[in-house]
């Protein structure tokens, strides 16, 4: 009976130490690669480093950012104008699309998603390469077929204005996103039971009317994550534009964490060239995350009120 | 009246499919039209209206290959993918099985503080000082460096996944192989690993997919070592670094970076699509 017992505390103990053993590469990466790059940033933030030397100057990179900085808020206000269209095309089209894949009356289903979900397989660097040949000015497909159609008379210098660049980057974030938001939707609506559907065509309820009376209320719980997602995703991209514009013309279409990205490793882009700021970068980059934590609180908040009223 | 819920079903069922097919077609009407154009000659993209190509020019793609470098990027990615996909299998899920199964003191805080930092929206900029890193230990411009930052850094979802799965098989095979005196790790392998299978294939699509098309820290650690450039890469400085566009080089060299990745995915298209239906965002 005691040796049993002592053998049953021998064995706890040698799960404590093979847990540790396999948890410890991830707990040692965890530190090196997601802890310390956050000590990082958060000290040069206070200094001018520049990739050599630097010194500290308390809180002038912030307070540069807050007075005397355009770049800074021009780009931020690109990547809200970007997060906003992105949810605007995203959402509803892939609820919609998974309502469509989820009918009932739907065969060969997985042929139809297996298709749907091509675009997100194609890589980022593809995609823009399909995506700037497309929306090239001179005989490019959309210009030649919205001119065929009479909607446009001249050609289109789709990536060499403002709003139509910022447009085409959101149009390329959800052609490249939208199945992976489907596909959460479409798991979420099938976890939806038939028969409220059933009791509703009973009670003489349209298809629309049970979308917005069943399906939306019963999958909100996950709507407001797959929103979540989104918003922050969407804050944090930087690749679509990086190859889409690279930020021009003249910086124009520049987003916040591509703007902080040039001055971290002093790289041209846009028409402009940068030089490495790394103080200067870290600082922005504290500030980015604080809005965006902002953000993320405030999302919180609102949809916890919702649910209070609903 | 039976008959009429007929015919309205009918209808349902027919605008169903043709919405669906509707929207297949212009969502993949640009991969299709990207990849005809890619045959053609410089001039003809340049002036041609129509969708085939006159001639057929195969030598786009060896062009891409060889003049662009294509070979080596493409063994790069495929290394880099590999290496990638083998770690992110055996690291992720082994700690989730110890996330569900073990019992070891601080396990929740370290669970908690790792989902905590998926908050933490570094991003992008957190990579600079990850390349600091990797220079200290002079792991940069390599693609072993490239393979530990990735594994390192991916997120945490693999873990959720392996942890859910295992939560939900019964626990008596556990228990009888600890009286037949197996280890807890003897457990893993010989017990839960068989029967997790499916999510291990899952895991290995997307790990493998997300190297592949991983563009921007590969592109960071290869600044300057052109011989270790990804596909994705390749392509960027492809489209940045000529002056006037050249498609009938960039197209073929955009094509190449995804087929690998389309074929893969057409044969194993049930584990791409999978992982997201099984309740990702749940966890």
């Amino acid at each position: 009976m005691k040796r049993e017992k002592k053998g049953k505390r021998k064995y706890k103990k040698s799960v404590v130490f093979q847990s540790y053993l396999v948890l410890s590469p991830q707990i040692i990466g965890f530190f090196v690669f997601s802890l310390y790059p956050i000590y990082y940033i958060l000290r040069y933030s206070f200094t001018d480093y520049d990739g050599l030397k630097g010194s500290f100057v308390g809180l002038a990179n912030y307070i540069e950012i807050f007075t005397s900085d355009a770049t800074f808020w021009n780009s931020l206000a690109n990547t809200f104008i970007i997060t906003g269209m992105r949810m605007v095309l995203m959402i509803p089209l892939s609820f919609f699309l998974a309502m469509l894949l989820c009918s009932k009356s739907l065969k060969a289903k997985r042929l139809f998603s297996t298709a749907l979900f091509l675009p997100s397989v194609i890589g980022v660097a593809t995609t823009a390469m399909i995506f700037r040949y497309i929306f090239r000015t001179y005989n490019g497909l959309i210009n030649n077929i919205f001119m065929d159609l009479g909607i446009l008379n001249t050609a289109v210098n789709w990536l060499g204005n403002k709003w139509t660049a910022l447009l085409v980057t959101s149009l390329m974030a959800t052609w490249m996103n939208f199945p992976i938001y489907m596909m959460y939707f479409c798991g979420a609506i099938s976890g939806v039971s038939e028969d409220l559907y059933e009791a509703a065509k009973i009670d003489g309820c349209g298809w629309l009317r049970s979308v917005f009376s069943i399906t939306l209320p019963l999958i909100a719980p996950i709507f407001k994550v797959i929103l979540m997602l989104e918003i922050t995703g969407a804050m944090k991209t930087m690749n679509t534009t990086m190859l889409l514009t690279n930020g021009g013309p003249n910086g124009k279409t520049n987003v916040v964490m591509l703007y902080l990205y040039n001055l971290f490793f002093g790289t041209t882009s846009g028409g402009g060239s940068y030089t490495s700021e790394i103080g200067y970068a870290s600082a922005g980059s504290i500030i980015l995350t604080v809005i965006i934590g902002i953000i993320t609180v405030i999302y919180l908040r609102i949809t916890k009120k919702l649910d209070e009223l609903c | 009246m039976k008959h009429k819920g007929r015919i309205a079903r009918n209808v349902k069922t027919t605008l169903v499919h043709v919405l669906l097919v509707a929207f297949i077609i212009v969502a993949l009407y640009p991969i299709f039209y990207a990849f005809v154009s890619s045959f053609k000659s410089a001039g003809e993209i340049l002036a041609g209206q129509n969708l085939w190509p006159e001639v057929w020019h195969w030598e786009n793609y060896a062009e891409a290959w060889n003049q662009a470098n294509f070979s080596t990027y493409t063994w790069n990615t495929i290394v880099y993918s590999t290496a990638t996909m083998f770690f992110c299998v055996l690291m992720n899920s082994m700690s989730g099985y110890v996330y569900a199964r073990g019992e070891f003191p601080g396990k929740n805080i370290i669970f908690a503080v790792k989902t905590a930092m998926m908050f933490v929206a570094l991003g992008s900029t957190a990579m600079y000082p990850q390349l600091q890193i990797l220079k200290a230990l002079h792991l940069n411009q390599s693609l072993v460096g490239l393979v530990v930052q990735t594994i390192f850094t991916g997120s945490i979802t693999y873990i959720f996944m392996i942890r859910s799965f295992v939560m939900s098989l019964p626990k008596e095979l556990d228990d009888a192989a600890t009286i037949d005196g197996c280890s807890f790790m003897g457990i893993f392998f010989r017990i839960t690993l068989p029967l997790i299978r499916p999510i291990i294939a899952t895991i290995a699509v997307l790990s493998f997919k997300g190297a592949w098309n991983e563009y921007l820290f590969p592109m960071i650690v290869t600044f300057s070592n052109e011989n270790r450039r990804t596909l994705a890469v390749g392509l960027y400085y492809m489209q940045t670094s000529s002056s006037s566009a050249d498609w009938s080089k960039m197209l073929p060299g955009a094509i190449i970076s995804a087929v690998p990745l389309v074929v893969i995915y057409i044969f194993l298209n049930k584990y791409f699509i999978e992982s997201l239906t099984v309740g990702a965002v749940k966890g």
